[in-house]
């Protein structure tokens, strides 16, 4: 780097500071806004990915006319009789309106004594075996439990059932799942309660959840229960991740239209400034060339300008992308990403660093910003200074 | 040396060097004189190889000019001549010791020395107390010892003056010929272009030049 040049860079900038400051607000706006969407992507993307662990290889539910209807149990017995199919059990969840909060709390109900898919599930279970000598117990997620301790201020809550009684449950304890979305509107219950609470009849459950062996083997196992069972539904776990995963494309879709103008603004200011000059700035590099300056010192000189935006742009956006995506979390972007029904009570983006975007953004814009700046300085260095300077 | 040979310069719309020959020995002072649009700046700017000639050939202290490529020709000003410009042609938004040290900047000259050179030659020049002023912001006279200071920074043997006097009153015309003299003193050669009577008539020129066509 040349001391000189990079002063000269620095000085000439100060002079025409307004048009720097307008090209680092620009630049600044671009940045931060391609930071906020890498951060909050990343973030659900991580919060999305805490809850797969639970999500079983095979699905069987209950379809008619589009409806989702109760499914049979004594299919988990006919199920388990397929070669190949490890496990398959009757799963009992559903949502159940809290009307104090306007929101809803998933109710899911687990046989502790069985085997647990999901982590947190399995975590809880161990950390509370009072509940193995309890009938009816409930276990909520961690800001859940707060939220109903400081509204109620007792170690039980009531459910209103669908016949308009109450099952009250006593408070066994908390669980941390790392999902917050879990956290902040799980409550695991025994069966039974949780049959009471969403109304399901004996004999009934929501899904026939099925696990197999070899993963290998889900497509054809699956194939072989849609021929068994005509009337349900068959569903692979690697579906319906991809169902979750099309929601949020499609929310994300979204800001994507958004964001595109964005950057065809950008490309559009991009373009005015390639195609040419202005007298102004044409005499600059006309007077620089009188007195010495070879095309590649000008060249330079606008390349540490270049770079004197952009790493500034680049240093400013970063931590208000940080501060506007975990610090105020998100306002409007967040309920553009994930949508008004997966609003949770206390819901935190988790801090997710996606360095590798991050560096592609600094290295995408700034070329072409560079090239937009360089372009034109050395068509003009390379042409008649004379014909600038008349 | 300054030497032209039957040199043509077309633009799309005019002709201001037609056929045109001259030559200057190293260490001479002449002037260029003509009417308005007689192709003076246009000369000056050959000499300095800031635009090219449409045909014709141009010897300048023993390089030939008129073909060099861009990159050769600024570093061929860099190291032999100095421009003094009819409109001073200085960074308005830069401070006066930035403009005079501008030349410098691409150099390997150390930075104290660049320092050093610029307020030996603003001293002498008279405006050393205008170092931190934007150019934008001094008088007609001390932009013009501004720019003057700005070409002699790389301490050039060929200095180029375009119609110096212009924006000048008769006392800083003297002072301008002081300068000008003193250029001659110290053995640099010396083209300057002008119409004006104080200077054609001064007796500081060698030779006479005149661009009617």
């Amino acid at each position: 780097m040349k001391a000189g040049l990079f002063e000269f860079a620095l000085c000439s900038m100060s002079g025409r500071r307004s048009k720097f400051i307008f090209v680092y607000i620009i630049l600044t706006l671009l940045m931060l806004l391609c930071f906020s969407v890498f951060f909050v992507t990343a973030s659900l993307r991580a919060e999305s990915s805490y809850g797969s662990d639970a999500v079983p290889d095979i699905t069987v539910t209950m379809n008619k006319g589009g409806r989702n209807e109760l499914i049979s149990t004594s299919r988990a017995d006919d199920i388990i009789l397929i070669p190949g199919v490890s496990y398959a059990e009757p799963v009992y969840f559903g949502l159940y309106s809290f009307n104090y909060l306007k929101t809803n709390l998933t109710i899911v109900g687990i046989d502790p004594f069985a085997q647990q898919h999901s982590q947190a599930f399995e975590k809880a279970v161990m950390q509370h075996r009072n509940i193995l000598t309890q009938e009816r117990w409930m276990i909520t997620g961690d800001k859940l439990a707060g939220t109903l301790k400081a509204i109620y201020n007792k170690d039980t809550f009531s459910f209103a059932k669908p016949d308009g009684t109450y099952l009250e449950l006593p408070i066994a304890g908390t669980f941390f799942p790392q999902s917050q979305l879990m956290s902040a509107s799980t409550v695991l219950t025994d069966v039974e309660s949780a049959k009471e609470i969403l109304g399901i009849p004996d004999g009934k459950a929501v899904q026939i959840s099925v696990y197999v062996g070899n993963s290998e083997e889900t497509d054809t196992i699956a194939q072989k229960l849609s021929v068994m069972f005509p009337d349900t539904e068959v569903t692979t776990k690697e579906v319906q991740l991809a169902a979750v995963s099309n929601l949020f494309d499609f929310n994300s879709g979204i800001f994507l239209m958004v964001f595109s103008i964005s950057l065809f603004t950008f490309f559009i200011i991009v373009f005015d400034r390639a195609s040419g000059l202005n007298m102004e700035e044409r005499r600059e590099i006309a007077v620089l060339k009188a007195v010495g300056y070879t095309p590649s010192d000008i060249i330079r000189v606008r390349f540490y300008e270049t770079l004197i935006t952009a790493v500034a742009a680049f240093a400013t956006a970063l931590p208000l992308a940080l501060f506007y995506i975990h610090t105020a979390q998100a306002p409007l972007m967040k309920s553009i990403f994930i949508g008004y029904s997966y609003m949770r009570p206390d819901f935190i983006l988790p801090f997710v660093f996606p360095a590798k975007e991050i560096v592609l953004t600094f290295m995408a814009t700034i070329p072409v910003y560079a090239a937009a700046v360089i372009i034109p300085a050395w068509r003009a260095s390379v042409t008649d200074a004379q014909e600038s300077l008349r | 040396m300054i030497k032209f040979i039957s040199v043509t310069k077309r633009y799309k719309d005019s002709v201001p060097v037609e056929d045109f020959s001259m030559e200057i020995s190293a260490g001479e002072t002449a002037i260029l004189s003509g009417r308005s649009g007689s192709g003076k700046t246009t000369i000056l700017a050959l000499a300095a190889a800031l635009t090219r000639p449409t045909s014709g050939s141009i010897e300048v202290n023993g390089k030939q000019t008129a073909k060099l490529p861009e990159e050769f020709a600024s570093l061929f000003r860099r190291e032999s001549v100095g421009i003094i410009f009819q409109n001073y042609n200085l960074m308005p938004n830069l401070s006066t010791l930035d403009n005079v040290t501008l030349p410098l900047l691409p150099t390997k000259t150390p930075f104290r020395q660049q320092r050093e050179r610029a307020f030996e030659l603003m001293e002498k020049l008279g405006i050393d107390n205008k170092a931190k002023i934007a150019a934008g912001r001094l008088s007609g006279g001390e932009q013009q010892r501004a720019s003057i200071a700005r070409a002699l920074i790389n301490n050039p043997p060929i200095v180029l003056a375009d119609e110096p006097t212009s924006n000048l009153d008769a006392k800083l015309t003297d002072k301008l010929l002081e300068i000008f003299a003193g250029i001659k003193a110290e053995g640099r050669t010396l083209l300057i272009a002008t119409h004006d009577k104080a200077i054609t008539e001064s007796g500081i020129a060698d030779k006479i030049i005149r661009t009617e066509k």
